[in-house]
């Protein structure tokens, strides 16, 4: 059962829950509050500052979880495998820099959150093949950088991500791409991709 | 019609934020110590207007135009080499130099009525954690000014409130996670992205990280190390550390004006006090500026 917690004097956290199934259900059930997704977690932030547990979890209890919409857009994104921490990775999954090229490239991810900063997504592995379990023994850096390069691709706690931009980030380098993620300039839809597309990453020649 | 950047400063523009795109990982950034922002739009009549945010070194312009400005925070300001006031709508005349250097805690804003600058995501907020934002305060450049005689009738207006701080308490609603940070702390480093606090009993931070989840300016983070951040407004938009509590909306600006050094009490609150708190602090806004007479109170 999802946990519904105070956060802060105008939001609610959310825990322990699928946000893919009950993200679109919570908006049109709490139209006055703003709901972002987590990993897995959802957050409802009201304009006003009050209680509002006893709202979230009256709205919450006559939701039924949604399928989860498993595919948006595919994308096939370039990668030189140059990053940093490569060799590093493939140590700590216990594989070869080949193999881990290879995991990488075989999962098809999906979007599973856009959030740290602008454009950056999460990305999930759509299915638990051997692939997924080869990453997903590899963590998160120690200590993070301070400054990681603009289309670094990194992976850490199963997942995969691509920095937009020149930020602070903690995942293990293994590659770089040169996809633009964000525009700024376009208003509309500055984000390249959106929660449920699906991305393959291919060795670039 | 332009002003020309003469000296930065640690300097950057800002304006109330760049709301409405967390869902796609924008931090909303803005003016750290909003409450002083706020005040100095308030000197010009405005609200949510670039504003440049100086942090510590002297920032200076020369303009080519006659100018309606205010700064607001605790500053020597001063005019062609003459001493002038922070906390007052001034003007400022075509050919002359303007110097705006803080010198107590915290930023010191200052606002000139018409200037122009392009947004981005519909903000003029400079964002330190992803470079999101105008272009940057930087030495000889530019930017325009559009002025209205209009503007002229602010000046002479002051402020009648404090923009210091005795002593930092920030309250704080606690969760979602049951960590217990309310005392006495040491300020370790101070970001816009986060201060860092250090105590010689730090706080046991309970189980491994989370998954990532929503993070907002003011959550109280918890690393493995239990000393615990308190996010400032160019933090990312999804953390994994826990979180013991979020200072309320009327303590955040306050976060702007700590020094590495400064000790600060975290102090748990409820709803209903932070909405008093709130109720409070907009009461002081709405009667911190004095018009000039003959123009009425607008």
């Amino acid at each position: 059962m999802a946990k519904v917690l105070r956060y802060g004097e105008q939001s609610i956290l959310i825990e322990e829950i699928d946000p893919n199934q009950y993200l679109k259900q919570l908006i049109k059930a709490l139209p006055e509050a703003k709901v972002r997704a987590g990993l897995e977690s959802l957050i409802v932030t009201f304009p006003e500052t009050g209680d509002h547990v006893a709202k979230v979890e009256s709205a919450l209890k006559d939701l039924q979880p949604e399928a989860d919409e498993a595919s948006g857009k595919l994308f096939i994104i370039p990668v030189e495998y140059n990053g940093e921490d490569l060799a590093v990775a493939a140590e700590l999954a216990d594989a070869g820099v080949e193999q881990l090229i290879s995991a990488h490239t075989a999962i098809t991810w999906k979007v599973k959150l856009i959030g740290f900063a602008p454009g950056f997504p999460y990305l999930v592995p759509t299915e638990d093949m051997e692939p997924a379990k080869l990453l997903g023994v590899i963590g998160r850096l120690a200590v993070p950088r301070r400054q990681v390069p603009a289309g670094s691709v990194g992976i850490a706690a199963g997942m995969s991500c691509i920095y937009p931009d020149v930020m602070p980030g903690g995942w293990h380098l293994i590659g770089t791409s040169s996809i633009a993620l964000f525009d700024a300039t376009n208003k509309d839809q500055p984000n390249l991709l959106s929660i449920g597309d699906l991305v393959r990453f291919e060795v670039a020649n | 019609m332009t002003i020309k950047i003469v000296q930065t400063g640690i300097t950057l523009l800002q304006d109330a934020g760049r709301f409405g795109f967390s869902e796609i990982g924008v931090p909303r950034s803005g003016a750290f110590d909003s409450y002083r922002y706020q005040l100095c739009c308030a000197l010009v009549a405005g609200e949510n207007i670039p504003a440049f945010e100086i942090f510590s070194g002297t920032f200076e312009i020369t303009t080519d135009q006659d100018l309606v400005l205010a700064i607001v925070g605790p500053a020597q300001v001063l005019v062609d080499g003459k001493m002038s006031f922070s906390g007052q709508t001034l003007s400022v005349g075509n050919g002359q130099k303007l110097s705006v250097t803080p010198t107590g805690n915290g930023p010191a804003y200052l606002v000139i009525t018409g200037l122009q600058v392009d947004m981005v995501l519909n903000s003029a907020s400079n964002d330190s954690l992803s470079g999101l934002g105008p272009k940057h305060v930087r030495v000889g450049t530019e930017f325009n000014v559009i002025t209205n005689i209009e503007d002229q009738r602010n000046v002479g207006s002051f402020i009648d409130a404090k923009t210091e701080a005795d002593n930092f308490t920030f309250r704080y609603i606690p969760g979602p996670h049951e960590i217990a940070v309310s005392g006495v702390w040491k300020v370790f480093s101070t970001t816009r992205i986060g201060i860092r606090l250090e105590s010689d009993n730090p706080t046991e931070p309970g189980s491994a990280n989370l998954a990532s989840f929503p993070v907002m300016p003011g959550c109280i983070q918890v690393p493995p190390s239990g000393q615990p951040v308190i996010l400032g407004p160019d933090c990312g938009t999804t953390g994994g550390y826990r979180v013991a509590g979020v200072v309320i909306a009327a303590d955040l600006h306050l976060l702007a004006r700590l020094k590495p050094g400064m000790d600060l009490e975290l102090r748990s609150v409820t709803i209903d006090e932070a909405k008093l708190a709130q109720a409070r602090l907009s009461q002081l806004l709405a009667k911190a500026i004095i018009r000039p007479s003959g123009f009425g109170s607008w």
